[in-house]
């Protein structure tokens, strides 16, 4: 399937259209990404409504602009992700941490337990938090952050 | 972020006439925590008798649709979040608010009660307020309604260990008067000395040396050093004892409190971790226990009757020498807390370390089949290279700290010997009084040192005890209702409009309604996720409805005792566990007491008689951890017969024959049929054939029924009972080609 036959458009306001070519048409598409934690921004896939694979897009850049541009769009409303710029405050008491970063989405407070299974470190500076309610706070690279963010990991986890 | 609604359980009723000026009544009004954009923010839902609606932080509306336009309405899960979506009338899906994770699950309820409402049914939802800050402190709540550990003061916790002791006051008792009597043996010898030296050895100006002196005082001396060997012998088998009993108690009632815990509570945390602390927390606590308490204890006393003492000989003195103690206690304390920070933090590569060793060595087939052993080394010295720097950085900045203080305990001694040296020297002191400064000294600032360590034992044995307490006050099972009789189960089941998710804003089974007459073999059919095992859990009351009624002869089964409607339950499981221990053991696990005939009864039912006896041990055959010496066709038959033999009411089927070869099917299904017998009986199979002695099949489909009949009924109505069976005789006939 060439991918440059692929469009994707909100139609109507809040809907996400594919049709490829002038042959087919699906009017719900999801798109999810395969591997978001190891491949980010890689590997884009397509599903219909039924949640059944349309086409998987190994490197999602060869869409077209405004195909792209609303497969993100629908993309950031899916992921929730939060991924943190800096870390405000950060204080470990009591067999809990109590968090405040500052992430792409604005600021947050929120709390972790038992580390060991909610810090997940997806390469040696790739980090993925996970808050007692399952909310997702992402650390792209540790060794970017700021210094006193950086000590703040370093001296946690 | 602020949740503000009220618990809704109104019957709605319709009022065709209600005043159209009058302002709506609010059903719903729930607080979303993403702003439109993605960003965090600040949105709300209302939902009133005619509308849903989504007001923006600033009042202005974002959403409006009449209810009389929707026909469903849905939490789409999304990734970290969920998302409100209704279905118009006209089809179209519209996305009303998205929201995070942390109100999900009300949101999944709100969305019940918008279907309800627009489809004109009974409005009942249960939106209860949920605390998610602690409302003392104002600090984000680790579970929602939870306690506040920060609030959870230290000297309760030290208390709830105390309550320990409870049945040892006689030992408690000894142990303080040990402490009391050692401490005033420590305090002796110094003070001996004093006199030897201001009688014998150096006596004050124009006073006598009394030699005669010498014989007494080295006597009391040697009484002292005996009595004092005595008295720590006891000490030290009183704590001995009362710290290996406490540890012992404290594991059991942490056993005891996780073997009550909700399974959903095993779905979330690792084996590995549960374990580290059912055996390092209690480690800690036992070892602050023996150690920490009886230091505090023995060193706090010396060093106030010491103090006391030496104010009392001579205070000027005594205050400088005490100067530098302040300080120390202040870096104790201070650094005690990034250094207690570091520790945990090896306490946390340790429980990850465990759960990686355990994961390893139980797949240790599946490793070497793989030949990935140097994958699994490798992921092993990531966990011992990362424990291993942990234990560096905890230790490093422990002996920083300590090395610091022993400068300030160093101070003592010169600021003894510059103005106490000073006073003798003018003559203002004694030489005796001045070596006993010295002696003193010395015992007040060994055990000062300790101190920080005593802190830091404290604050691990806190931590771990903080642990341990908390897996007890988790929610519990209901297990023993005390005032509830024991009711004889007759066999009728009935799920009424039974929903339940086991991520609460995702249901699995949505509006479970049937009912099973005593003695029915029902069989459960679905594809994978249409809720079939979750069927099954939720009879087991594994986990109990999120909301309809499950009723066992007609009473709700959350008002019958869990124990005893569990004792007359029985389920044979796909992949059968048996414990380490002898087949006849395993087969009476339900019933430990049965006699052996009723125990080989039971087998020869199951079919399994004659393999046990062909065994050289016969029913005293140990089976191996997980009963890996048998086969799985073996375990299998052992465990219908330890179902046989517990009796129950209602036995559960949960793929019991999927694992096993052709022959050994049909002597388990013949030993099945010889189970089910007179017993409501609920059966999951893979093998759709294995289905058609069942009186009746429940075809479920995305957590719903789809179709309900006996075999025959179903392929004759060539629904999706049909197409399932067509599907799975293809793929036979494929896979029989082949």
């Amino acid at each position: 399937m060439d991918p440059k036959s692929l469009t994707l458009f909100y139609h109507p306001k809040d809907r996400l259209r594919l049709t490829i070519g002038s042959e087919k048409s699906y009017h719900t598409v999801k798109p999810v990404w395969a591997a978001p934690l190891s491949r980010p921004n890689q590997f884009l896939a397509l599903l219909d409504g039924k949640g059944a694979e349309i086409v998987t897009l190994p490197d999602p850049n060869v869409l077209p602009p405004d195909s792209l541009k609303a497969a993100q769009e629908e993309l950031r409303r899916r992921y929730l992700t939060a991924t943190v710029r800096s870390i405000l405050h950060a204080k470990q008491e009591y067999g809990a941490t109590y968090w405040s970063v500052a992430t792409d989405r604005g600021d947050r407070d929120f709390v972790t337990q038992n580390l060991q299974e909610n810090a997940i470190w997806l390469s040696p500076t790739h980090l993925l938090l996970l808050d007692v309610d399952g909310n997702r706070f992402e650390i792209t690279d540790t060794q970017a952050l700021d210094d006193a963010s950086r000590r703040a990991v370093e001296r946690i986890l | 972020m602020a949740i503000t609604e009220n618990r809704h359980e109104t019957q709605t009723e319709n009022r065709p006439g209600a005043d159209e000026s009058e302002a709506p009544e609010e059903l719903i009004r729930l607080e979303a925590d993403f702003a439109e954009g993605g960003e965090f923010g600040r949105r709300v839902l209302v939902v009133t008798q005619a509308a849903v609606q989504v007001l923006e932080a600033n009042g202005a509306q974002a959403f409006l649709m009449p209810l009389s336009e929707i026909q469903t309405a849905r939490n789409e899960p999304l990734v970290g979040g969920g998302r409100l979506e209704v279905t118009g009338k006209n089809g179209d899906i519209l996305p009303v608010i998205t929201y995070s994770q942390t109100v999900a699950a009300k949101f999944s309820e709100a969305a019940r009660g918008i279907e309800q409402l627009a489809k004109g049914e009974p409005f009942q939802i249960n939106l209860k307020n949920e605390r998610t800050r602690c409302a003392k402190c104002q600090r984000l709540l680790p579970e929602k309604d939870g306690i506040c550990p920060a609030c959870v003061n230290r000297s309760k916790t030290m208390w709830r260990i105390g309550g320990f002791l409870g049945p040892y006051k006689l030992q408690s008792a000894l142990l303080v008067v040990a402490a009391v009597l050692t401490t005033g043996l420590n305090l002796a010898p110094p003070l001996i000395q004093r006199s030897l030296i201001n009688r014998v050895l150096a006596p004050p100006p124009g006073q006598h040396a009394h030699v005669e002196s010498l014989l007494p005082l080295m006597g009391a001396w040697l009484a002292i050093l005996v009595t004092a060997v005595g008295v720590n012998i006891c000490t030290g088998r009183i704590v001995a004892y009362l710290g290996a009993n406490i540890a012992a108690d404290l594991r059991s009632s942490l056993y005891r409190a996780i073997e009550f815990l909700q399974l959903s509570y095993f779905d979330k945390k690792q084996v590995g971790a549960i374990t580290s602390r059912v055996t390092q927390d209690t480690d800690r606590v036992w070892g602050f226990l023996t150690e920490g308490v009886p230091y505090f204890l023995i060193n706090g006393l010396l060093l106030v009757g010491i103090a006391v003492y030496l104010l009392s000989v001579n205070w000027v003195l005594t205050l400088c020498i005490l100067a530098p103690v302040p300080i120390v206690v202040i870096i104790g304390v201070v650094f005690w807390k990034s250094v207690s920070q570091l520790f945990n933090r090896v306490g946390q590569k340790w429980a990850r370390f465990h759960i990686h060793l355990n994961e390893s060595l139980s797949g240790i087939r599946v490793v070497k089949a793989f030949a990935q052993e140097d994958y699994e080394n490798d992921k092993f010295a990531v966990r011992n290279g990362e424990l291993r720097d942990a234990g560096i950085a905890g230790d490093t900045r422990w002996n920083t700290v300590f090395g610091a203080m022993s400068l300030f305990v160093g101070m003592g001694g010169l600021i003894n010997w510059t103005v106490g040296g000073l006073m003798v020297y003018k003559g203002q002191m004694n030489l005796g009084d001045f070596w006993l400064f010295n002696a003193y000294l010395g015992l007040i600032y060994g055990p000062l040192q300790w101190f920080a360590q005593v802190n830091n034992w404290f604050s691990k044995a806190m931590a771990g005890a903080e642990r341990i307490f908390e897996v007890m006050d988790t929610e519990k099972e209901k297990y023993v209702l005390a005032d509830v009789p024991h009711h004889a189960i007759a066999g009728t089941v009935e799920f009424e409009n039974v929903r339940f998710g086991y991520d609460k804003s995702n249901p699995v089974l949505k509006g479970l309604t049937f009912t099973a007459k005593p003695g029915e073999m029902i069989g459960l059919v679905g594809k994978s996720g249409a809720g079939k095992s979750t069927t099954i859990n939720l009879l087991c009351r594994f986990y109990e409805p999120d909301a309809g009624t499950l009723k066992i002869d007609g009473i709700d089964y959350t008002q019958m005792s869990l124990q005893d409607m569990r004792r007359q339950i029985g389920i044979v499981l796909q992949e059968p566990f048996l414990f380490n221990g002898t087949v006849a053991e395993n087969i009476a696990y339900g019933k430990p007491d049965a006699p052996l005939d009723e125990i080989m009864e039971a087998a020869k039912a199951a079919n399994a008689h004659s393999f046990v006896l062909g065994k050289p041990d016969g029913y005293d055959t140990m089976v191996g951890e997980r009963g890996s010496k048998l086969s799985g066709g073996e375990r299998q038959r052992i465990s219908i017969a330890r179902a046989i033999l517990h009796n129950p009411r209602i036995l559960i089927l949960d793929e019991a024959t999927s694992s096993v070869d052709v022959e050994t099917e049909k002597q388990i299904q013949e030993a099945i049929a010889h189970l089910i017998k007179g017993r409501t009986t609920f059966a999951i199979a893979h093998r759709l054939s294995t289905l058609r002695n069942a009186d009746r099949l429940i075809v479920l489909d995305g957590g719903k029924i789809s179709e309900m009949g006996t075999h025959a009924e179903l392929m004759e109505k060539k629904g999706d009972f049909f197409k399932l069976v067509e599907t799975q005789s293809q793929v036979t006939q494929i896979l029989g080609a082949v």
